[in-house]
């Protein structure tokens, strides 16, 4: 509501009534309140500029760093945004909860025929039927990965489409000491060098775990 | 209650009844928005939108009564927003320019788009992302700022590679690709580099002839604050931005290639005296909804202050004259109080302070500070968002109305052959408008250095002809010498309307970069002209030193001197100069704390002054600090203070 400001600086008397006037005069907001799952562009520890916080749930979160390569730290708990919000000179945010999974390597998914350089580009994300999609180009090929929890609710599927006709794909698995990691609809043909043809199914999904 | 209800109507009518020509109100939020508001715009069908720091867009189509949605949420710190529809609004966020939709129909975005992202970004806390405005052809323009060294740079998975090479003597850098520009992004995501040599280009706004102008913010190369007008290919001073132009062959040696290669800015804003960070330009297209200064460019600024700026074209280029519009108390005094405002106590060159006017606020006025976003809203009043996360206090949203009753201000000031028209609001006070006493007009000029420049050339120019209007509501002064470089300070501070009424802002300060013959300053851009007579050097003096010390040690050493966590970034301490021992700040020498001061520290937040202090200036704030918090305290001030050898 408006109202308006007329006051003194000097009037202390007038600032009071008018502060007991604006008294439950609260304007209200529709119901929009984020809700799960929900994604914060911030500071991340040991991520490129500008990655994603993400919160599947009250209980698993992860880090979503476009520049490194996609999903980065995956761990059960929360985030703390505060740490970026607080100051001039601001810190990333707090990772609440112990990481379990961990990628390292600059764009482990890349076009076979790309070698070392795959050329990516963040196109965005959205939601839809409840899950979090984050969009990409590898090369000119869009990627589409759709990020949920896993049935156990200690792990996050993510599941990767591609367009009809695209090229295969190379996904490079780095070693996990904390998770246990399936992987389905591709095959490994060094360890942790997984290929991915896009005739059959279309998609193929990675799967961590935390371990017990 | 009823009584206190009864009373306090009773209040804000008598003030209502002093606070006439515009009000500002406050737009009360929901309880669930964070109040740092950094974009407002409205939608095509007039619904509110406005972004905040914390990254969320909030939307409503009665600001009166609510109620408010949440549109989108998460983002990146936005400082811009653009609404092209109830269901598709754009942001400028750090990393990218989004594309936000609503395609399900429930009132919040589901698509977050990324637009383009063609430019660098660190951590960095100063590389901020500005904008944001579309031009005719529905092209989107931004603008981008320098990093600060004050905070850590990350070279971690950078979009491009970095280039930490220097291209001048620059402070603030542009590792990052496309940083210090203005950037143009068509509606289908591909982006051009419009323009560099940008600062801090905080404000962004498109005429309604459709030209780019932006506001960027004093500091190296940026003497004062500016309103500049965009134009595709050209440099605007700031060396940093140079090395990504594609002509760019290395580092600049010599600074008179780059004033030769810079285009100066239409207006300057002096700093000071017209606020010192602006924020966005804005233009009265409201058809007189909101008073007599119909198609002038208003800017709002980080101090409790609005701008109002009126440019014309003198051969072929803008220029013109800038003026407070609504102004809280910005005096000396005021900010000094108001520690919390710490950009305004590094003022350009060292002595901007004393530019700073002790001018009352208008009647009724409570502006807030930190008015980087403006909006004219289609009633015709202007929304103010306000935000100073780590510089200031006072967050919100705040609309200037118009009450219908005209101010009595300098409408417009004008250049002519041989001075300046001057019109008002009103008719003017006809014996008071030819009077020679009632103008002081003075002239100064700054100078393009990397460390910034203070006032210079500054000399009084009283009228030496004075031909009034008939019906008092315009006036010639011909002044001598009217030359260009230069701009000239117009105070008629006693000058009063026909009817007796005080003008409401009498200073004005026009930017002559040209005159109607085009002719250009063709002098010295880096050096004075007149050369400041010598003093006998009379050793430090410690009420200088206090007065220094209050302006730009205290925001972080404290009163006290006992330092610690400075003001927004607690996790950086300022030292503490009542600590003693060999490893104390006060234990060094003085040629050692000279050079700190001077140059700033290594890994430690203390800024250098070297190019903001004179060194007399540096001699009169050590001798104070060693005096008031070191082992000497108990001396008598009045004593020669001896500074300590470096031997």
């Amino acid at each position: 509501m408006f109202r308006v400001n007329l006051l003194r600086k000097t009037s202390a008397t007038a600032l009071i009534l008018s502060l007991l006037f604006a008294a439950g005069s609260a304007v209200r907001a529709d119901d929009h309140a984020p809700h799960y799952p929900r994604v914060f562009r911030t500071f991340m520890p040991e991520a490129g500029p500008s990655a994603f916080a993400v919160e599947m749930s009250a209980g698993v979160a992860l880090c979503y760093d476009p520049l490194r390569g996609g999903v980065s730290q995956i761990w059960l708990g929360s985030i703390d945004r505060s740490p970026t919000l607080a100051a001039k000179i601001n810190q990333p945010a707090k990772i609440v909860g112990e990481v379990f999974y961990r990628e390292t390597l600059r764009y482990p998914l890349r076009l076979d025929q790309d070698g070392s350089k795959p050329k990516h580009r963040f196109k965005g994300y959205r939601y839809a039927d409840g899950h979090v999609i984050f969009e990409f180009t590898v090369s000119g090929q869009l990627v589409s990965e759709t990020l949920r929890i896993d049935e156990s609710g200690r792990g996050l599927v993510r599941e990767f489409s591609f367009p009809e006709g695209a090229a295969p794909f190379v996904f490079l698995l780095e070693d996990q000491d904390d998770a246990e990691v399936t992987v389905d609809g591709g095959k490994e043909v060094n360890p942790g060098e997984w290929h991915f043809a896009a005739g059959s199914t279309g998609t193929f999904t990675i799967t961590p775990k935390k371990r017990y | 209650m009823e009584i206190l209800r009864i009373l306090t109507i009773l209040t804000l009518s008598a003030a209502a009844l002093r606070a006439n020509t515009y009000e500002i109100e406050e737009i009360e939020l929901p309880e669930a928005m964070v109040a740092e508001i950094s974009g407002v715009t409205f939608t095509p069908s007039g619904s509110l939108v406005v972004v905040n720091r914390p990254g969320e867009v909030w939307i409503t189509a009665d600001p009166k009564n609510g109620p408010w949605r949440r549109f989108a949420f998460g983002l990146h710190e936005p400082l811009g927003v653009l609404a092209l529809s109830e269901t598709e609004i754009l942001v400028t966020q750090r990393p990218e320019l989004t594309r936000l939709r609503d395609t399900t129909g429930d009132g919040a975005a589901d698509r977050y788009e990324t637009l383009n992202d063609d430019w660098s970004v660190t951590d960095n806390w100063h590389e901020f992302t500005y904008g944001l405005r579309h031009d005719a052809n529905g092209n989107f323009l931004l603008s981008t700022a320098l990093p600060d060294v004050a905070g850590p740079i990350s070279e971690r998975f950078p979009r491009d590679p970095l280039n930490n090479e220097k291209v001048h003597e620059e402070r603030k850098p542009s590792p990052g690709r496309y940083q210090g520009w203005v950037l143009r992004v068509t509606p289908d995501g591909k982006m051009t580099p419009v323009a560099s040599g940008f600062r801090s280009p905080a404000g962004l706004g498109i005429s309604p002839g459709g030209d780019v102008f932006i506001t960027d913010q004093q500091g190296d190369y940026i003497a004062t604050s500016t309103l500049v007008h965009v134009q595709p290919g050209r440099f605007y001073g700031h060396a940093a931005s140079l090395k990504w132009r594609d002509d760019y062959r290395g580092p600049i040696k010599d600074l008179a290639t780059l004033a030769k290669m810079r285009t100066p800015e239409a207006v300057a804003l002096p700093h000071g005296a017209l606020g010192g960070s602006p924020g966005e330009p804005v233009w009265d297209t409201t058809g007189g909804k909101f008073g007599p200064f119909a198609g002038q460019v208003f800017i709002g600024d980080f101090t409790k202050l609005v701008s109002r700026v009126y440019l014309e074209k003198v051969d072929g280029e803008y220029q013109g004259a800038a003026f407070p519009f609504i102004r809280d108390a910005v005096g000396l005094e005021a900010i000094q109080a108001n520690s919390g405002a710490d950009n305004l106590t590094i003022p350009a060159g060292g002595d901007g302070l004393k530019y700073f006017r002790d001018v009352p606020p208008r009647p009724g006025t409570s502006l807030r500070p930190g008015n980087m976003r403006m909006a004219f809203a289609p009633d015709g009043s202007l929304y103010l968002g306000q935000t100073t996360r780590g510089w200031a206090q006072g967050d919100g949203l705040q609309r200037v109305v118009w009450s219908g009753r005209s101010p009595v201000e300098m409408e417009k000031v004008e250049l002519t052959g041989d001075g300046f028209r001057v019109s008002f609001t009103d008719a003017m006070n006809a014996a008071q408008l030819a009077d020679a006493k009632t103008w002081r007009v003075s002239r100064f000029r700054y100078l393009y250095l990397p460390a910034g420049s203070p006032r210079v050339d500054e000399s009084l120019c009283p009228p030496t002809a004075i031909r009034a209007a008939a019906d008092g509501r315009s006036v010639e002064l011909a002044i001598a010498p009217l030359d260009p470089g230069y701009l000239y300070e117009i105070e008629p501070d006693e000058l009063k309307s026909a009817t007796g009424e005080a003008l409401e802002n009498p200073l004005a300060f026009y930017t002559v970069n040209r005159l109607l013959d085009g002719s250009k300053f063709t002098g010295p851009l880096s050096e004075p002209l007149i050369v400041a007579e010598a003093k006998p050097d009379t050793g430090p003096d410690l009420e200088a030193g206090r007065q220094t010390y209050a302006t730009f040690c205290v925001i972080c050493h404290q009163a006290d001197g006992s330092g610690g966590g400075l003001p927004g970034a607690p996790q950086l301490a300022a030292a503490n100069f009542r600590q003693r021992g060999p490893d104390a700040s006060l234990s060094k020498t003085d040629a050692e704390l000279i050079k700190t001061i001077t140059h700033g520290a290594e890994g430690n937040p203390m800024p250098p002054f070297g190019g903001v202090l004179k060194s007399t200036q540096i001699r009169d704030v050590l001798a104070y600090v060693r005096t008031t918090f070191g082992e000497e305290k108990n001396t008598d001030p009045g004593d020669s203070i001896k500074l300590k050898s470096s031997q």
